[in-house]
């Protein structure tokens, strides 16, 4: 795949300005850019059959001719595209016929795809799923699926949006390890968008990073951390790079937690304890809520997804719930807001049964969800007319309501996003969005299911300033998430959720410098060199003292 | 899909099945004879019980019963033709034809959802489709993306239902609440739908679709087992077809009941028929049996490696 130059104009601006870019055949190239910078849209324009409507004019050339000439067949087979969602992506109700897929379409003798739908379940270790249907598979599998029925109509180029970005850690750092275990045992160009820099910034041959529709920089990931050192984007680079970038040294930057190891064994005088704030909040005042011993399942054949869970959770403060996919997070999030009910122990709000609430006294004025998916809350054709439902349901008057949504919409910034539609906003733009709505109920305590999922960088800070303004306007916020780096930074107490239990529950300094793998990439990084870093900016301030 | 050690007869090629059910169902449909419902219910109903977990049985079982007597008895008290009467009811005779008559067509209607609940289990989406995707492919695309559609559309209704219960709204009890609340979460699932199929079309383009010449591929083969069996189903049904045409087997319940004929080729029949319906349950069972075999042979060639082992050279020698 050779040199590529095109520009792209759209309604009103430009989303790619003349682009010339060159991609060596064997590549694992990141791409990485603020959202709106046409990340997208470039991946998109690779692939001939997902091209969005719109002019184009330069060209783009796949080994030497240009993309418009390859034949269908050819199109089709030899560049895979792997989409952000891996639910939606999945055609067919059984693993076997979406592996089988691509093949059927590009007319396969049936013999042949029999041996190379085997010889792919193989390679990504499905065959112990692969009579199952598609809708029990767990997010990963799916996304797993949608590679694996991809890499089956043997591609040269895979083109991935987002992979992971809807996955666990776990469940990512997985996918994009078998990502560069294809590009490296086939040697397939992998061009791949992702926000997870941590891990991906590392496997990286070279690093393409887009600015408003321009190259900022397309080199090597060592250059371009070099590059990156006074740019808005350095926020995104993995702890060690931004180490390294604070303390200015004449030498290689450190890319991933092992080589930021080297590097700080090398350059300070190791064993000192952090000073930070580490156990100095304690919670105050009578708990808000208080779980004890409770006990839930869906179905009485079913196994118990909580199992005598105990929690105080106390006013004002910004409690974190972390676990793997799965565990029963989100369950217990709906258990303590009663809409599942407990079969055994008992829920407390305020120090009053949470039985002892009506519905609506609960949701109004108490008690908000924020559900993982914003999707869930919007039901109207404009965020405008969902935040007035919201306001009518509480029984205000017109009046009173309108001015109730300009004051949230002015606090959150979403005026000019009123008249849209919450499905064309942005992942960040409907979050805020949902939370407003949520707001409007005027809630004490507001509960979070995954809040930060599918949210880049922007997304995210955006989302932790919101905590903070909610923690200041007194709210109580409890937040259910796998997403370890957010919750050290913006958490006052952690716990952890596993096996239907709530373990260590503590303040989050404390909760994370104890925890070995389900922590910050900064802990990981400093454990044995350095006591109780968990966030970069401890990790900075640190180094810095101990030169 | 898969049942374990009772699986022989569901891993049969599907066309096999399909040929078999439609024979079967096709012959007790349209063939009203006593011994035609007798044999479809004694070999439906074992077949049935190894197939459906045991829990449901009873509740089965009591069901049809009961079902069996309603028709009966419906039939006895409502038809009024025959020449033997019983007794009168309101001047009219209730005859022991449509007694018969009503009890051998609630037998065959209870045989047929038997067969059809058996059908249910063993001839699973996937081996429906592959039937269709032969003569019509893209119908058939179009189910299997259907089949996939229609957990995640439920899901995702109840994902809407609780995050809008969780913020207060429809969260009445009343009937006009609940009402209301369901019409507007289905509004919005039809816009995520939309939203959703694009990502699907993306999905399937970019693998290709639409490209002439799309093959269909299935885990199905056809062997030489499915052959021989397709053939047995050819041979049994052919049997009994003729007994029909040639009618040597044949029943009428008015004016009179007519004798069950027990002539050669009319017994001829009745066994085809038989073996017919126990096909499936004998295969079971011979299957099981021979699992039973080969684990005593196995357990016997060890028993005899051990004492092979014990009474080797050590032995002879000190014998001699």
């Amino acid at each position: 795949m050779r040199q590529v130059s095109f520009s792209y104009p759209d309604a009103k601006k430009q989303a790619l300005k003349q682009i010339n870019l060159a991609i060596e055949e064997g590549a694992f190239v990141v791409v990485c850019g603020q959202s709106g910078s046409g990340k997208s849209t470039l991946l998109r324009l690779f692939k001939r059959e997902l091209a969005p409507y719109g002019e184009r004019s330069g060209e783009i050339l796949y080994k030497g001719k240009t993309l418009e000439s390859l034949g269908e067949r050819e199109s089709a087979a030899e560049i895979g595209f792997v989409l952000q969602n891996p639910q939606q992506q999945i055609v067919t109700d059984k693993v076997w016929s979406e592996l089988a897929f691509g093949l059927e379409n590009l007319g396969l003798e049936k013999e042949a795809i029999r041996l190379r739908v085997g010889e792919t379940a193989n390679y990504f270790g499905i065959h112990s799923w692969f009579r199952k249907n598609t809708d029990e598979l767990s997010g990963g599998q799916q996304q797993l699926l949608n590679l694996a029925s991809v890499i089956a109509m043997s591609p040269k180029v895979l083109i991935l949006d987002e992979p992971a970005s809807q996955l666990d850690p776990i469940a990512a750092s997985e996918f994009l390890a078998a990502l560069k275990k294809l590009n490296e045992d086939l040697g397939i160009t992998v061009l791949l968008v992702e926000h997870r820099l941590e891990e991906a910034f590392s496997m990286a041959d070279k690093v393409l990073v887009l600015e408003e529709g321009s190259v900022l920089k397309y080199d090597t990931p060592q250059k371009v951390s070099a590059f990156l050192k006074h740019h808005a984007m350095l926020r995104t680079m993995p702890a060690a790079v931004r180490l390294f970038h604070a303390c200015s040294y004449e030498e290689e930057c450190p890319l991933n937690v092992k080589e930021g190891r080297a590097f700080l064994k090398k350059h300070f005088t190791c064993g000192k304890k952090a000073e930070h704030k580490a156990g100095k909040y304690k919670p105050k005042g009578e708990p808000v809520f208080e779980l004890k011993e409770v006990w839930f399942r869906y179905e009485k054949e079913e196994p118990d997804i909580m199992r005598g869970v105990n929690l105080s959770i106390y006013p004002g403060e910004r409690f974190f719930v972390l676990g793997g996919n799965g565990c029963g997070k989100t369950t217990m999030l709906y258990v303590m807001t009663g809409i599942y009910k407990a079969y055994r122990g008992k829920i407390f709000l305020w120090g009053k049964r949470i039985k002892e609430y009506s519905t609506e006294q609960l949701f109004h004025n108490h008690v908000a969800v924020l559900p993982q998916n914003p999707q869930t809350v919007f039901l109207k054709n404009t965020v405008r007319e969902d935040l007035e439902e919201i306001c009518l349901s509480m029984n205000k008057s017109r009046e009173e309501s309108r001015q109730e949504i300009e004051q949230i919409a002015r606090k959150f910034g979403l005026t000019p996003l009123l008249e849209q539609h919450p499905y064309d906003l942005s992942g960040g733009e409907q979050q805020k969005c949902a939370v407003a709505k949520m707001l409007l109920t005027k809630p004490k305590v507001l509960l979070m299911d995954e809040p930060t999922k599918g949210l880049d960088g922007e997304g995210k800070e955006v989302l932790a300033e919101l905590l903070k303004e909610l923690k200041e306007d007194g709210l109580t916020t409890v937040t259910v998430t796998h997403d370890v780096e957010f919750a050290a930074e913006n958490s006052d107490r952690c716990g952890l959720f596993f096996d239907g239990e709530m373990l260590a529950v503590t303040d989050a300094m404390r909760f994370f410098a104890g925890n070995h793998f389900y922590t910050t990439a900064a802990n990981r990084m400093t454990r044995g060199l350095f006591e109780g870093v968990v966030t970069v900016g401890q990790l900075i301030e640190i180094c810095k003292k101990n030169r | 899909m898969e049942q374990g050690i009772w699986g022989r007869f569901g891993a049969f090629h599907p066309v096999v099945l399909f040929v078999y059910f439609a024979s079967l169902l096709v012959l007790l449909i349209f063939q009203f004879h006593p011994v035609v419902a007798l044999l479809g219910l004694s070999g439906g109903l074992p077949f049935l019980f190894i197939i459906k977990s045991g829990s449901k049985i009873k509740k089965m079982l009591l069901f049809y019963l009961l079902f069996f007597f309603v028709l009966t008895v419906t039939n006895l008290f409502f038809t009024h033709e025959g020449q033997t009467p019983l007794f009168y009811i309101n001047d009219k005779p209730v005859t022991l034809e449509s007694g018969i008559y009503g009890a051998v067509m609630a037998a065959l209607l209870i045989a047929v959802l038997i067969w059809c609940q058996c059908m249910q289990v063993i001839l699973t989406s996937d081996k429906i489709l592959y039937l269709m995707g032969k003569s019509i492919p893209r119908t058939a695309l179009v189910f299997t993306m259907s089949f996939r559609f229609l957990p995640l559309f439920l899901r995702q209704m109840k994902k809407i239902a609780r995050a809008q219960k969780a913020m207060g709204l429809y969260a009445g009890d009343s009937v006009y609440d609940k009402a209301k609340g369901g019409v507007r979460i289905l509004s919005s699932l039809i816009g995520w739908s939309l939203e959703n199929a694009m990502d699907t079309a993306c999905s399937m383009k970019a693998r290709g679709y639409g490209i002439r010449g799309r093959n269909d591929f299935s885990l199905f083969r056809f062997r030489k087992s499915d052959a021989l069996m397709l053939a047995l189903i050819l041979v049994l049904t052919g049997t009994v077809f003729l007994g029909i045409v040639r009618r040597d087997i044949t029943f009428s319940c008015y004016p009179a009941v007519s004798t069950v004929s027990f002539t050669l080729p009319a017994c001829t029949a009745y066994a085809a028929f038989g073996i017919l319906t126990f096909l499936p349950f004998l295969t079971e069972c011979r299957e099981r049996i021979k699992w039973k075999h080969q684990k005593e042979n196995i357990h016997d060639e060890r028993v005899g490696d051990a004492t092979g082992i014990f009474f080797l050279p050590g032995c002879k020698k000190t014998g001699a």
